[in-house]
């Protein structure tokens, strides 16, 4: 009888034994960018390198489709996309607005931060390499969805 | 003398067949109260059983006030619960003692609030700063339900007070999803894990009415 009771009581130790205390999200959704030239539509890579206020989003890559991440601190701010294709930088500069929101991932988790109604604008400059700026989806729940399109 | 120790015997067989038949127990679980202390909250659970033979009917009623703290949310919990419970007895007292060693189901329910008073907002980048919210939101009228198997040790330590051990594996059947967050603590259960089970451990004190 005892042993029994031992038994049962290891049994429920061991399948009880299910960790639900790590977390393996990302905590907020980042805007999933696609290059693409203007003048052909298809996609196409940029040297790139993305900077905000005096710190490096983005390291120096070159890529046609980028995940960036945003702030969750403030709604409206600028980030300024260096393009270094042929050795000369560029610096074009994006103004950004949006609402931030969250949602309910779990218990290890918590909240992930989740953006709507984004807006985003191009301040012109003399030489812009950036022509155009589309907003494929406003509201960035997942990073798997194409956000926003950048022609150069 | 010879007749003296042969009455004597014949009087020791009779007084081992009488058995206790009825018991009535009256508990407090010490354990959950140390706990939710040192926790920062408070537990407090009753409990009364009722014996006849080796069966045992009970039930149990708490009230919690519980806080939990990560660094990602912080939140309490504000609410009762209670469980009726069906034991069987597996040990063979002596006379005039009433130890237990059990193996019983319960069934538990719980009613209770959240409120969520802070979370934390991470930006995808380590560059970029994180911030807290302060929301103080409230979620009322949240129930849970669920089943337990449960195996306790009861022994005398004083006249008539007992200690008792007690392991349980847990079931959880279904809880109220509040909107917008989890189900993230139920009293009387206290863990919600994704694969439903649970299990608890726990020592308590309890007195036996004579009958």
């Amino acid at each position: 009888m005892k042993r029994l009771l031992v038994f049962i009581g290891l049994f429920f130790l061991l399948v009880s034994c299910e960790r639900d205390d790590l977390c393996l999200e990302k905590p907020s959704v980042s805007m999933n960018t696609v290059f693409v030239n203007s003048i052909s539509g298809l996609r196409e890579s940029v040297n790139l390198t993305v900077l905000y206020e005096q710190d490096t989003i983005i390291a120096p890559v070159t890529t046609d489709s980028l995940l960036i991440p945003l702030p969750v601190h403030e709604d409206h701010f600028q980030y300024v996309f260096v393009n270094q294709n042929g050795g000369i930088a560029n610096p074009d500069t994006l103004v950004f607005q949006y609402r931030i929101d969250e949602q309910f991932i779990s218990k290890a988790c918590g909240f992930k931060t989740v953006f709507y109604d984004l807006q985003i604008s191009l301040i012109a400059d003399p030489d812009n390499w950036i022509k155009h700026v589309e907003i494929l989806e406003s509201r960035l729940t997942a990073d798997t969805l194409n956000h926003v399109k950048i022609y150069h | 003398m010879l007749i003296i120790s042969v009455l004597h015997a014949q009087s020791d067989s009779v007084s081992v067949q009488k058995e206790k038949k009825y018991g009535l127990r009256i508990g407090y679980d010490i354990g959950k109260k140390i706990w939710s202390r040192y926790k920062g909250g408070n537990i407090d659970e009753f409990n009364l059983h009722f014996s006849y033979k080796n069966h045992i009917i009970g039930v149990i009623a708490g009230k919690e006030d519980m806080i939990y703290d990560s660094e990602r949310y912080n939140f309490s919990t504000n609410g009762t619960y209670f469980k009726l419970e069906y034991a069987y007895n597996f040990y063979e007292n002596w006379e005039g003692t009433e130890n237990e060693i059990t193996l019983g189901i319960r069934y538990g329910h719980a009613s209770f609030d959240y409120v969520l008073h802070k979370f934390q907002r991470i930006p995808a980048s380590t560059v970029l700063p994180a911030v807290y919210e302060y929301p103080e939101k409230t979620y009322s009228g949240l129930h849970a339900h669920w089943l337990e198997v449960v195996s306790s040790i009861r022994a005398e330590i004083f006249h008539g007070l007992y200690l008792e051990l007690h392991v349980s594996g847990k079931y959880f059947i279904k809880g109220t999803q509040p909107e917008n967050f989890g189900m993230v603590y139920v009293p009387g259960f206290y863990t919600t894990n994704i694969s439903h089970f649970g299990f608890g451990l726990g020592y308590g004190i309890s007195y036996h009415f004579g009958f």
